[in-house]
């Protein structure tokens, strides 16, 4: 699976030649009657053509919140600054109309729930061939012919009769294939996949995912997939960007972020990841506490509450993104350079309340629930 | 489909034999049908009254009198009449005035169900706007507002207009008694005597409506699958009108079919006002203050039948405008 | 009014809290929060407490309910307090509104602005009596029905459209037309109206206690041993009473709109007893001659209505604010 290597030199900040989507510096916020809600603060990334970049974060991380940004599908509520370069155009600030023109067709979506993501009153067909018809001058016949076609390729079984069936005649996996069609179906640049499996059942995931890379290699499509699954990273993205609290905290390739991470936070995700490539009697190490609340964030590092190797600074100052070891590897750590070498067991501790039971009963406390979002 | 009506039809039907039962009775213990006769001075002879409870068989027992008059429509005869000696046959006479009110009754459904529309889909896109707030408050305004004291003051009003600016509004009865012959001419007339009360019973009745229509439009905007078919790059237009306004309408439509009896209730006294010969005359005037027992009863069994049959409609047009629904 | 994430240590043992997120304080350790509650960003509150403030925040709400008090006290303090009475009339016959008479006079003398307030004092007795009594009955009707289920569930409910297979407005007009000018008649237009708004509340609050009966706390005390009476009472009906203190005020807006309309076309509060919707219907002559007696009584039927309203819409947004879909 593996796609275009990383290119060249990248700045996160500076689009280079093979950049698709650029995200500079993009904040979301939200007035509540809380107060102000700062859902994103201040994301950066390139996407290259072709490739697969994975977002993990937690719960309210604001990894969903900053691809609806660039799909323009927040709503008017939210407050975005920031830019989103599609190729060379613009998408910030532009208007419904206007916007109307670049999604689907070189932008496209699918979302978390299948369930609930297609129309209840349309046929399947119907809504495909809606979506090739926005884009492209199609007859009827041709439409539904193209749709049928779409189904087939994203493994719908009978596709000429089940292109006549309502959504709620679809399985959910089935209803998730139907979706990633209609996202393929004008041939994007881009799929932001937001959580795609997180709503099925374990089974059809793997599927799921397998329908995925069909549609990336039919359309050469680069994807974003956004996920709180670090085995779904693994297994699919080229490049990985961790968020925490609002903020991308460490960028770089899949290697580096499973095996060299060089932020607590990416760190103690791995740790409470179990693996089958180490030792049974290896405990989990949760990250302990929660997240800050995104209402008047405390200042310095958000992670640092629940650090263990927070110091002074961390309380005082928030770490921008730094080069490490690898200009294309960034974190946002005063420290990143003292976890070289750091195993998760060597900075979070496993969980002490469980000292009597067996060690693979203790190591199933969950850490990264499911991510309702 | 057909077999679920043909279904629905069958359920509906001891329903309204179970409720004209209720009505009924009803109607029997809510006063004496004679009572004006009784205590006319001077007082009629015994004779005159004995004749007359024989006509209205108030001399036989209840359940008896009911089998007569359940029986009696059947073959279409609702029942002696009080009034006019008992020359009026209160099944043609309901016939002619149903005609009446259901052409009101129709046009106002109608007009309420579109400003219903179109305020409900404005509102919801532009929620919490000046806009929305405006027509927030003026649909409250509706819901508040007594609907014999509005239909006066439009009568007012247009009588007032009538007189200083030329218009020619009618403000009185369903037709005029005389009018040049020909089709164009007896259509005009009846159009002309349609505008005010249709206005007001429209009004009256629009504004609950176009808060629920708002209501299912925001629900709908905020959907899934309005996020995917924005996601798909179709026009902001086809998104409103093909994804949300097409799913919101199945709940409305329904709501406003059952809303019948509510529009009913609103026409009697929109009749009253602007002194139409219709339903709700005959139940005001010739039922009740004549206190004639089988008009009332044929006016509760008209209207009773047209409200469900409006339910039918309701639960027939749910199935035919969402798919998930599939009546086996 | 926000808490830092330092504070969640104190924010777990905070009864407010504990007593809302079930699962908020984890078993396993204080620490190992499960992130999915929403814990530690804000202040903690009861929900009795949030529902109070969203409401002072629904504006046109505050200010009805200001008004609406305004207006009661009016009727029923202010009334006796005004130097006018009701039934004693003067020498100033047909006086336009000024300061000795702000609402007028009519042609017999009588000072428009105290029968007013006697007339609001009556309508809103009668309100306010059909919305209690209707308001208890459908909620305990509509409890048992929703939580009985099945068999039973199907036949209350059946009863239920029985009673809104007739317009309320007619089949009222057929119940009261021989009470009206009776001692005591508004008590019975009240029972009527009463007994004829109750299924309206038994069908909102059994599709609330159907969704309710599948929760586990029900579960739970069946389990515990709680009879089924108890069940209903203690734990059903406490949790449909956000929907029934809706219901209750919008109910006080359509029973004041009905009671008027009955009593304007004659079927309802009669002479020498009064009601807004009498007023109004006296006045039907005189509006353009002595248009005050017109303008005022419907004046406040709307203010009672639109108020009313207003405060069940802001009740609606603070006590459910998942299923409310806007304000006003």
């Amino acid at each position: 699976m593996s796609h275009y290597a990383t290119g060249g030199a990248t700045d996160v900040r500076t689009p280079s030649a093979g950049t698709v989507l650029a995200v500079d510096d993009v904040s979301v916020s939200f007035n509540t009657e809380d107060g102000t809600v700062r859902a994103v603060r201040g994301v950066s990334y390139d996407l290259h053509r072709g490739e697969v970049l994975g977002i993990v974060g937690e719960s309210g991380s604001g990894k969903s919140v900053t691809s609806l940004a660039v799909m323009g599908l927040l709503p008017r509520t939210a407050h975005i600054t920031g830019s989103v370069r599609l190729g060379n155009d613009e998408l910030l600030g532009l208007s419904e109309r206007q916007l109307a023109h670049y999604r689907g067709q070189q932008l496209a979506m699918i979302f978390q729930d299948p369930m609930t993501s297609l129309n209840p009153v349309y046929t399947v067909g119907w809504q495909i061939a809606e979506a090739l018809t926005a884009h492209q001058h199609l007859s009827r016949e041709a439409a539904r012919d193209r749709s049928v076609a779409l189904l087939k390729i994203v493994g719908i079984p009978n596709a000429e009769e089940r292109a006549n069936s309502y959504p709620h005649e679809f399985s959910g996996g089935m209803r998730q294939r139907a979706v990633i069609a209609i996202a393929m179906a004008n041939g994007p640049e881009v799929i932001i996949a937001d959580e795609p499996t997180t709503a099925l059942d374990v089974t059809v995931q793997a599927q799921v995912l397998e329908t995925l890379k069909t549609a990336r290699t039919e359309t050469g499509a680069a994807m974003i997939l956004i996920t709180h699954d670090l085995g779904i990273v693994a297994g699919q993205a080229d490049r990985v960007l961790v968020m925490y609290a609002g903020r991308a905290v460490e960028v770089g390739t899949v290697e580096e972020i499973f095996y060299t991470p060089r932020m607590p936070y990416t760190l103690g995700l791995l740790g409470s990841l179990p693996r089958l490539d180490r030792a049974a009697q290896t405990r989990l190490t949760p990250i302990t506490g929660v997240p800050p609340s995104l209402i008047n964030m405390p200042p310095g590092c958000p992670f640092a509450p629940r650090c263990p190797m927070a110091e002074d600074i961390c309380r005082v100052e928030e770490p921008i993104l730094a080069p490490t070891n690898s200009p294309d590897h960034v974190a946002a750590c005063h420290f990143s350079d003292r976890l070289e070498g750091m195993e998760p067991g060597d900075l979070f501790k496993s969980t002490t309340q469980d000292a009597e039971l067996p060690a693979d009963i203790g190591a199933a406390v969950p850490l990264l629930p499911g991510d309702p979002s | 489909m057909l077999a679920f009506a043909i279904r629905r039809v069958l359920i509906s039907i001891p329903i309204l034999i179970v409720s004209t039962f209720i009505v009924f009775l009803l109607v029997s213990l809510s006063g004496d049908p004679l009572s004006n006769l009784k205590t006319k001075q001077p007082r009629p002879p015994e004779q005159t009254i004995r004749l007359a409870e024989h006509r209205l068989r108030l001399d036989q027992p209840l359940m008896e009198r009911y089998w007569h008059w359940m029986t009696g429509v059947a073959r279409g005869y609702f029942g002696p009449s009080v009034s006019g000696g008992g020359t009026l046959d209160i099944g043609t006479e309901i016939g002619h005035r149903a005609l009446v009110t259901l052409r009101l009754v129709f046009f106002a459904m109608v007009i309420a169900a579109l400003i219903a529309i179109v305020v409900g889909v404005i509102s919801a896109t532009k929620q919490y706007s000046k806009v929305d707030y405006s027509f927030t408050f003026t649909g409250f305004l509706f819901l508040a507002m007594p609907t014999f004291w509005f239909a006066i003051l439009l009568k007012e009003g247009a009588i007032w207009s009538n007189r200083h600016l030329g218009t020619k509004f009618k403000t009185i009865g369903e037709n005029s008694p005389t009018i040049s012959p020909g089709l164009g001419a007896h259509l005009f007339d009846d159009f002309n005597h349609l505008i005010l009360p249709t206005i007001t019973l429209a009004l009256i009745s629009y504004a609950s409506w176009s808060r629920f229509n708002r209501a299912s439009m925001i629900e709908a905007l905020s959907s899934d699958y309005i996020r995917l078919a924005r996601a798909k790059g179709i026009s902001p237009t086809r998104v409103l009108i093909r994804h949300a306004l097409r799913t919101a309408l199945i709940p409305f439509v329904t709501v406003t079919a059952l809303d019948i009896g509510a529009i009913l209730g609103g026409a009697i006294i929109t009749e009253y006002i602007y002194q139409w010969r219709g339903m709700g005359d005959f139940l005001l005037q010739d039922g009740l203050t004549l206190n004639d027992p089988y008009v009332v009863l044929a006016w509760l069994l008209v209207s009773g039948a047209a409200i469900i049959a409006f339910n039918l409609i309701a639960d027939i047009l749910y199935g035919v405008l969402d798919p998930r629904i599939r009546y086996e | 009014m926000s808490r830092s994430s330092r504070d969640i240590g104190t924010h777990l043992v905070d009864p407010e809290t504990s007593r809302q997120g079930d699962g908020a304080a984890s078993p396993i350790s204080p620490d190992t929060i499960d992130p999915r509650e929403p814990v530690g960003s804000v202040e903690a509150r009861s929900p009795w407490r949030m529902a109070a403030r969203r409401f002072r925040k629904h504006k046109m709400a505050m200010v009805s309910l200001v008004v609406l008090v305004m207006v009661v006290l009016l009727a029923f303090v202010g009334g006796a307090l005004w130097h006018y009475k009701y039934n004693v009339y003067s020498n100033d016959l047909s006086f336009k509104p000024s300061l000795k008479h702000p609402f007028g006079t009519d042609s017999t003398g009588y000072d428009t602005f105290s029968v007013v307030l006697r007339g609001t004092q009556r309508s809103l007795e009668i309100a306010t009596f059909v919305s209690v009594s209707s308001t208890i009955v459908g909620t305990i009707y509509g409890a048992i029905s929703g939580y009985a289920g099945g068999v039973v569930d199907s036949i209350m409910m059946r009863i239920v459209d029985l009673f809104l297979t007739f317009p309320i407005i007619a089949v009222a007009a057929v119940l009261t037309h021989n009470i009206g000018p009776k001692a005591n008649g508004w008590f019975w237009i009240s029972v009527v109206l009463a007994s004829l708004t109750w299924p309206y509340v038994g069908r909102v609050v059994r599709g609330n206690a159907l969704a309710i009966r599948e929760k586990e706390y029900i579960e739970a005390a069946h389990a515990l041993g709680a009879s089924r009476t108890r069940v209903v009472f203690r734990h059903v009906v406490p949790n449909v009473i956000s929907v029934v203190i809706v219901i209750f005020t919008i109910l006080v807006a359509t029973s004041i709109l009905a009671e008027t309309a009955l009593s304007f076309v004659g079927f309802g509060v009669a002479a020498p007893d009064t009601s807004l919707g009498l007023l109004v219907s006296n006045a039907q002559t005189a509006v353009e001659t002595r248009p005050w007696l017109f303008y005022f009584p419907g004046l406040f039927i709307i203010l009672i209505a639109l108020t009313a309203n207003f405060i069940g819409d802001g009740l609606r947004d603070a006590l459910d604010p998942t299923a409310s879909k806007g304000r006003a």
